[in-house]
């Protein structure tokens, strides 16, 4: 069966757009796998990030309950931005910027591929923040809530994300621009995972914590939505 | 000829305002009943809220621009947007800071975390953010692009915030204040209050349609501007 | 019960209005002050396109 490739930037049929997305996820797993850079310095930076928390608050046991969603989404928060930044700044140093841009797809599908490709990045590090976090702190952060609050409240942080950090990288000013553009607006998916993640680790009873769970998926709808859709006009040449 | 029409329409507005403010304040001072609770400060109000939303509004009108933008292509909107940006962080600093010394005699606290302050606070750092967004870039072309991109993102999610911090505020309501959950100076409000209330809040929308319209001229003037310089220096 | 007076908080509601009145005044100000150099920078522009156009009327002489 041939296909007619479509023009750079046109709009291609569904089953395209996704295919393209997951080509540049493979790409930039692939890349990633090589050098390895990006995952060991989002994790170093957790890290540290815990490190400093520890130090920072008295974190006696009943402070540790209390703050530890906290602490994590924070850590989460700017551990993130360094994959955000590096997942694009990547396209522009190797000059692929121009070849992704080029390229006979959907602008949507780039989006697609890069906000899938960080959200796995910020899974892999939430995957060993966790345990870790787990252990230092004696606190039992393996529960299927709290997992899922996780992963949902990525979604929202990573999709507002690879949209503000696809600005930020072609500005003067870059990296450092990413979290002041992101931090006000990512701040609802932010308020809705922490106090979800804390209803779990209380084991509060679940009628509290569907609102904040609601909260967090219609965050995720709207964002990612909008994200995608705006997508394109950031990337314009 | 067609400029000094323009102008006549400009001076209308601005003389509305004006006429419109003076008697607000007119009314706040002079009408309006002093309140019970808190006394004179609760007079505050009136221009407070007044000023915040029309931060608000501007918020409102600056994503709306961008959409404009986005669609249109037109430098005008760009303009609109800019202004609108310009002209929200004013009226959005000053609901904060009169919110600041309304709060300090009645809660002994210069700040609460009262839903609807720190959803401006959060608007006006979105504000901020986009103006640096602005200044990192040298093409005005994508200055204007960017710019619309960012002033969508913060009309969609600056009230999913608010919303998120009331719902928070109600399950664990402030402990300083009246109780009253988001209430920033609970008080009841008589007719001669919600009066002045409303003449304040159609005094500060007029206004901000004057500065809007007047700081839009200034950058379709300074764009000209620019036009007659770059045509002149590329000789 | 007897009616208490409500408290003094006359100084604060004038900070406040003092803040709010300053506040949209500077601004005004601020408008009035670029239009005006606007102005200066408009007249400017209209003398150097003027000199431009004598100098060419010259060239073209």
């Amino acid at each position: 069966m041939v296909e007619t490739p479509p023009a750079p930037g046109r709009p291609a049929a569904p089953g395209n757009i996704f295919r393209c997305a997951w080509a540049v996820v493979g790409k930039d797993l692939a890349a990633e796998w090589r050098s390895k850079e990006l995952l060991g310095a989002m994790l170093v930076f957790a890290l540290l990030v815990i490190l400093v928390f520890n130090f920072a608050l008295e974190l006696d046991l009943p402070v540790r309950q209390a703050v530890t969603p906290g602490v994590l989404w924070v850590t989460f928060a700017f551990a993130g931005t360094l994959g955000l930044n590096r997942s694009w700044a990547v396209e522009r140093e190797g000059g692929a910027w121009e070849g992704l841009l080029l390229a006979p797809v959907d602008r949507s599908a780039v989006y697609l591929g890069k906000a899938l490709g960080s959200f796995l990045f910020m899974v892999i590090l939430e995957a060993l923040v966790l345990p870790i976090y787990s252990a230092l702190y004696t606190v039992d952060l393996f529960q299927p809530g709290l997992l899922i609050v996780v992963l949902l409240g990525s979604i929202g942080y990573i999709s507002l994300g690879t949209l503000l950090a696809a600005l930020a990288i072609q500005t003067r000013t870059r990296d450092v621009l990413l979290p002041i553009l992101l931090f006000p607006v990512v701040l609802p998916v932010l308020i809705s995972a922490v106090n979800a993640s804390a209803g779990f680790l209380s084991a509060a009873p679940m009628d509290q914590i569907w609102p904040w769970l609601n909260l967090l998926i219609a965050c995720d709808v709207i964002f990612t939505s909008a994200a995608y859709l705006l997508f394109e006009y950031v990337v314009e040449e | 000829m067609i400029r000094e029409k323009e102008s006549a329409g400009r001076l209308a507005l601005a003389g509305a305002a004006a006429l419109l403010l003076v008697a607000a304040l007119g009314m706040v001072f002079g009408y309006a009943p002093r309140e019970a609770v808190m006394g004179d400060v609760q007079r505050i109000f009136y221009f407070h809220v007044s000023s915040a939303w029309v931060g608000m509004l501007s918020f409102v009108v600056a994503a709306v621009s961008g959409g404009l933008y986005l669609s249109r292509r037109e430098r005008y909107w760009d303009m609109v947007e800019i202004s609108a940006v310009e002209i929200g962080i004013v009226f959005g600093l000053i609901a904060i800071l009169s919110g600041s010394i309304w709060a300090r005699p009645v809660w002994n606290t210069w700040w609460t975390w009262d839903p609807r302050l720190v959803t401006t606070s959060v608007m006006e750092l979105v504000y901020a953010a986009y103006l640096l967004l602005r200044q990192g870039l040298e093409d005005p072309e994508r200055r204007a692009r960017f710019g619309a991109v960012y002033s969508i993102v913060g009309v969609l999610t600056v009230p999913i915030t608010f919303l998120s911090i009331r719902f928070l505020r109600s399950i664990h309501p402030v402990v300083i204040g009246s109780g009253v959950v988001g209430a920033l100076g609970g008080f009841a409000m008589t007719s001669k209050m919600l009066e002045t209330f409303l003449v304040s809040l159609l005094a500060f929308t007029v206004l901000y349609a004057a500065l809007l319209v007047y700081r839009v001229r200034l950058a379709l003037r300074g764009g000209r501007l620019e036009e007659r310089r770059s045509a002149l220096f590329s000789e | 019960m007897t009616p208490t007076a409500p408290p003094d908080t006359f100084g604060f509601m004038v900070a406040g209005y003092a803040v709010i009145l300053v506040g949209l005044a500077l601004y005004g100000l601020s408008l009035v002050t670029r239009f005006r150099r606007l102005d200066r920078q408009e007249k400017w522009m209209d003398e150097l396109e003027n000199e431009e156009g004598s100098t060419k009327r010259e060239q073209a002489d």
